[in-house]
């Protein structure tokens, strides 16, 4: 939407909403990456770094929070300034859950010690990489209000259901045929759990930001 | 020229009745659909109605309504159901039609000589406009509620009495104490004025001054109730005991209200017309407009957007 408001003051508490939405996204990427390298190069104080830091997103959930709570009881927002505010909460919690997963991932890593996975980890490395880049999109998409880019996004998810699947199939094997690996393959069951589950809820972002420009979040609509 | 201070009591030649019934319009057509945006939103340019204009079982009627003052057309085409035992409300910026088109409703134009209506309206199928209608019957059966509480210098019996008399609605004494004391219960006024009803209708609060005017236009029987902005010169209290009125009546009549206060078309509507410089832009359930509107004009206005 192009035309500003009359009161300029209400385009500013809007666009203040924004930033902090996209300055959370950006720390989730953060967490998530640094969560990732931790596991590649298994570094273990990177990752307790990537837990200790998840109260920082917190910190910024709550601060979004605020902002929509003092939007609604002093703007009193309609239309699409109601459903920017609606969404903007919503995406703060699935930005949230996001990080808790990360963080999930980081605490795994010191379960791995010296395990070696072949080929396993990468599939990992895949999700997660996929993951990043579709947080990426989102974020862009609801810089700009980008419907096709979001709808775009909301499929790419069922590759990291895909990848997830794969994992689930070869940890099996790799349970069956070595035991010893067990508690090494649980822990990356774990993580690629939490890749799975951040995908969904950036999958939810790409609902939101297809809710804030048409009013419906059924994106399966535009198939 | 002051306003009338009811219109259901008062008569007017309906002088220019034939003028306007020479420059009826065809009925438009099936409208073409109208192309909406990427976004599912209708573009500014188009100012043909979006929405749900008619629906079934309506009580009144507006068909291709065009309303000029002298030479300058204040509504543009309009056609719009009102419906049984719901409240629509009509919003718009200044200058939009929505007051004219409300006073169209029951003829309150015919008081402006400039003033000259084309098309049909309806109420349960008879053209208001036409030879055979009786405007004070008219006024009595689709009352309106101003801006500002207008009561009659007389008492509060008076106020409510004067309708029902003129009319002919009662035979005797106990009819009228039974008419006045219904119209004033429903108009929720009752506990605060009963001991009271000798004394001046204009020494009652703002608020219930209003109600007093509410009680007057009930007392003749109406089947619709017009509202101009009838809570602007109210404070918050008075205004919500005017809306929880608003909605109590909802069960008995028909109400159209026009409000500048999107808060308050929100509270009290069921449905939500939009008018923009004449032009009825979007019509449809209230909840929908509010928080998802088809056209980018009525998102204009009702975010607070230039327009």
């Amino acid at each position: 939407m192009a035309k500003t408001h009359i009161v300029k003051s209400y385009d500013q508490d809007l666009k203040s909403l924004k930033i902090k939405i996209l300055e959370m996204g950006t720390a989730c990427g953060h967490q998530l990456s640094e969560a990732v390298k931790s596991l590649k190069s298994r570094d273990h104080e990177l990752a307790k770094k990537v837990i200790a830091d998840d109260t920082k997103i917190n910190a910024l959930q709550y601060e979004v929070e605020q902002l929509t709570i003092n939007l609604l009881a002093m703007r009193q927002p309609l239309a699409i300034d109601l459903r920017s505010v609606v969404a903007s909460l919503k995406m703060a919690s699935d930005l949230e859950r996001i990080a808790d997963y990360a963080a999930n991932i980081a605490r795994h890593v010191t379960e791995l010690n010296g395990i070696v996975f072949d080929d396993t980890i990468n599939i990992i490395f895949d999700m997660a990489d996929h993951a990043l880049s579709m947080l990426k999109d989102a974020l862009e998409s609801y810089q700009e209000l980008n419907i096709e880019k979001a709808t775009h996004l909301w499929r790419l998810d069922s590759e990291i259901d895909c990848g997830y699947e794969k994992l689930i199939d070869c940890l099996r094997t790799m349970m069956t045929e070595q035991p010893a690996k067990i508690r090494g393959a649980t822990a990356l069951l774990f993580i690629g759990r939490s890749c799975e589950r951040i995908g969904d809820h950036i999958k939810n972002l790409a609902e939101h930001i297809h809710y804030i420009v048409t009013g419906t979040a059924d994106i399966r609509d535009r198939i | 020229m002051g306003r009338p201070p009811i219109s259901g009591l008062l008569v007017y030649q309906s002088r220019y009745y034939d003028a306007k019934r020479e420059n009826m319009t065809e009925p438009e057509s099936l409208k073409p659909k109208l192309k909406p945006n990427a976004d599912g939103r209708v573009s500014r340019d188009n100012r043909q109605t979006v929405g749900d204009q008619f629906i079934e079982n309506p009580r009144m009627t507006c068909r291709d309504v065009n309303v000029y003052y002298a030479d300058k057309q204040a509504i543009n085409n309009v056609s719009l159901d009102i419906g049984s035992n719901e409240v629509i409300a009509m919003i718009g910026p200044s200058g939009c039609g929505k007051s004219t088109i409300l006073r169209c409703l029951n003829r309150m134009n015919d008081t402006i000589e400039t003033c000259r209506v084309t098309g049909e309206i309806t109420i349960d199928g008879q053209n208001i406009y036409s030879k055979e209608i009786d405007v004070v019957a008219l006024r009595a059966q689709v009352g309106i509620v101003f801006q500002k509480p207008n009561p009659f210098p007389k008492s509060i019996y008076e106020n409510i009495a004067y309708g029902p008399r003129i009319h002919g609605l009662v035979e005797n004494k106990t009819e009228m104490d039974e008419i006045v004391e219904t119209s004033i219960k429903r108009a929720g006024l009752w506990e605060e004025v009963k001991d009271r009803l000798d004394q001046p209708g204009t020494g009652l609060s703002g608020g219930q001054q209003q109600r007093l005017c509410i009680a007057r236009t009930i007392a003749v029987g109406p089947e619709v109730i017009l509202m101009d902005e009838p809570c602007s010169a109210l404070d918050p209290i008075a205004t919500a005991i005017i809306e929880d009125l608003i909605d109590e009546l909802r069960q008995h009549f028909s109400i159209a209200i026009v409000t500048h206060s999107m808060a308050q078309a929100s509270r009290v509507s069921q449905r939500t017309a939009y008018f923009h410089l004449g032009d009825l832009i979007e019509v449809g359930p209230t909840s929908r407009i509010f928080t998802s509107p088809r056209h980018e004009l009525t998102e204009d206005y009702i975010t607070g957007r230039f327009g």
